[in-house]
């Protein structure tokens, strides 16, 4: 019995040390985010990285969540289908689906490569070299990350809803043979501004939990091959649950009554 | 050789890894334009006193002072300004695989240094041909490189921007003996030219002698010998002499699992 108490303890004791630990390294990368230098052409390519190449995969899984979204909840409406579909998806694009996807997704395409890419130099001594060469590696490899992924992401969670609603549309009026008039209008009159709001500020904060949590993971790991691996699987699995966990949080501070 | 102060103070360091001690009150001088070798086995400390002098970990106690100020009493401001009279060459190189030979060798220049992105290319082509390697290489991949040409190309990062202190760890560990040899060389001369003080940690007996002017050894996180170059083979230790003469019988004693 003792030594299960001894088990929990540790583990909550880890846990905690865990805590601490992301909190030190979240306040010195925000620091470092306003203190200069700002590697200006660092931040352009991590837009670019994080941006521009995740609009593919971004993309794909909109365009069919929203026609999988307009096709589903078409059997659960038996009056005005058109009306109340096209209300069913732009609601639950604009609020859930389109952050958390879009969260999702890139988690598994950034979060995983930024963890493994800066985990590789930790242990080959590449952060060590980059701080004897008179650079302070969070400000050279963190920051740029961090600000990339808190700009980008509501980028990509607007493209993700233009295009997860124009999916249900494409379902609505092709498939299903709705009116496309109709469905447009009733999409343009029930979407308001706080629905697209609220899932802008998701994304913001899914895209700075993104960067954070993978630098984090990489920049601390050790260990050669299985340190790298290590440190890629507890980024995709601690970024999803946080990613889960903020959307209910967000979701609450913006529309519960 | 030696000035009246030490360039490097070592002062009763001891650091421990979970309460396992990896270094037990080191106490070394190393005097400006001295080229100091560390040698020791594997897991004797080496690498450690080397991080600690560099800043990247800190001694659990203990003083380490360099140019007459303990590096750990620093803002952080002042310390780098320390950091930038270092050069560092590690064991592995550690050259950034996702840049170009050329941006690998100005990286401090243009990052840590801030200079012109075209000043610091010049400079570092102009180190290049220094340590022996030509503009054709400025455009490869680390990757693409040899393991000699490497280290070439992790000295000339280490000394483009013209250290005081250069830092050698393990230079020519993974090389063939004639381009040990050929590093060997690099290093006198390029400590040489920039007249700094170099600290070096090897365990390749050829090349201890070969680019210091005093050696020390360490055993079992101990510092147990220093003295001059001409004296390690003619010094009454017996750890010193099993070491240097690379026997497998005497006082040291290798961890083997029977």
């Amino acid at each position: 019995m003792i030594h299960l108490f001894s088990y929990v303890g540790c583990v909550f004791i880890g846990f905690l040390e865990c805590i601490g630990q992301i909190t030190i390294f979240t306040i010195i990368s925000i620091y470092h985010c306003f203190s200069p230098p700002i590697y200006y052409r660092l931040i352009g390519r991590q837009l670019l990285e994080i941006g521009y190449f995740s609009l593919p995969v971004v993309g794909l899984t909109a365009l069919f969540t929203g026609m999988v979204l307009a096709l589903q909840s078409h059997d659960g409406f038996t009056f005005q289908a058109e009306n109340m579909v096209a209300t069913v998806v732009s609601l639950s694009i604009t609020r859930e689906l389109g952050p958390v996807l879009t969260g999702l997704m890139v988690a598994g395409r950034i979060g995983g490569s930024i963890a493994a890419e800066i985990s590789t130099m930790r242990v080959t001594e590449q952060i060590e070299a980059i701080i004897t060469l008179y650079t302070n590696p969070y400000k050279y490899l963190v920051v740029p990350r961090l600000i990339a992924g808190t700009l980008m992401l509501p980028c990509l969670v607007l493209v993700a809803d233009i295009i997860g609603i124009f999916g249900g549309f494409l379902v609505g009026s092709y498939q299903l043979n709705y009116n496309s008039t109709t469905y447009i209008r009733s999409t343009l009159e029930l979407l308001k501004p706080i629905d697209i709001l609220s899932g802008l500020t998701k994304a913001s904060v899914f895209g700075f939990v993104i960067s954070l949590i993978s630098c984090y993971t990489g920049y601390n790991s050790n260990g050669g091959a299985h340190g790298v691996g290590k440190a890629t699987t507890n980024a995709v699995v601690l970024i999803s649950i946080l990613i889960l966990t903020f959307n209910y949080i967000i979701t609450a501070l913006f529309f519960s009554k | 050789m030696s000035n009246d102060h030490p360039k490097i103070q070592l002062i009763n360091i001891h650091k421990n890894f979970d309460s396992k001690p990896v270094l037990n009150n080191i106490t070394i001088d190393i005097h400006s334009y001295e080229s100091f070798v560390v040698i020791g086995g594997s897991g004797s400390g080496k690498s450690v006193m080397l991080k600690c002098i560099l800043g990247l970990i800190r001694p659990d106690y203990g003083q380490i002072i360099i140019n007459g100020q303990n590096i750990f009493e620093l803002t952080t401001h002042n310390r780098e300004q320390i950091m930038k009279k270092f050069g560092v060459l590690f064991q592995n190189s550690a050259l950034f695989d996702s840049m170009s030979v050329l941006e690998n060798v100005a990286f401090g220049l243009i990052h840590g240094l801030q200079m012109n992105r075209k000043k610091a290319y010049d400079k570092a082509i102009e180190k290049l041909y220094q340590v022996g390697l030509n503009i054709n290489i400025a455009k490869l991949s680390p990757a693409e490189l040899s393991g000699g040409m490497q280290k070439r190309v992790a000295i000339a990062r280490a000394i483009v921007a013209e250290p005081d202190i250069l830092f050698f760890d393990e230079p020519t560990s993974g090389l063939d003996p004639i381009m040990a040899d050929i590093i060997n060389d690099l290093i006198i001369k390029c400590v040489r030219e920039l007249k700094a003080t170099a600290i070096s940690i090897t365990h390749d007996m050829h090349s201890a002698r070969k680019i210091s002017d005093r050696i020390a050894m360490l055993y079992n996180n101990r510092l147990i010998w220093i003295g001059k170059t001409n004296e390690v083979d003619s010094v009454n230790n017996a750890y010193v002499n099993q070491f240097i003469n690379g026997l497998a019988n005497g006082p040291i004693k290798m961890e083997l699992r029977r």
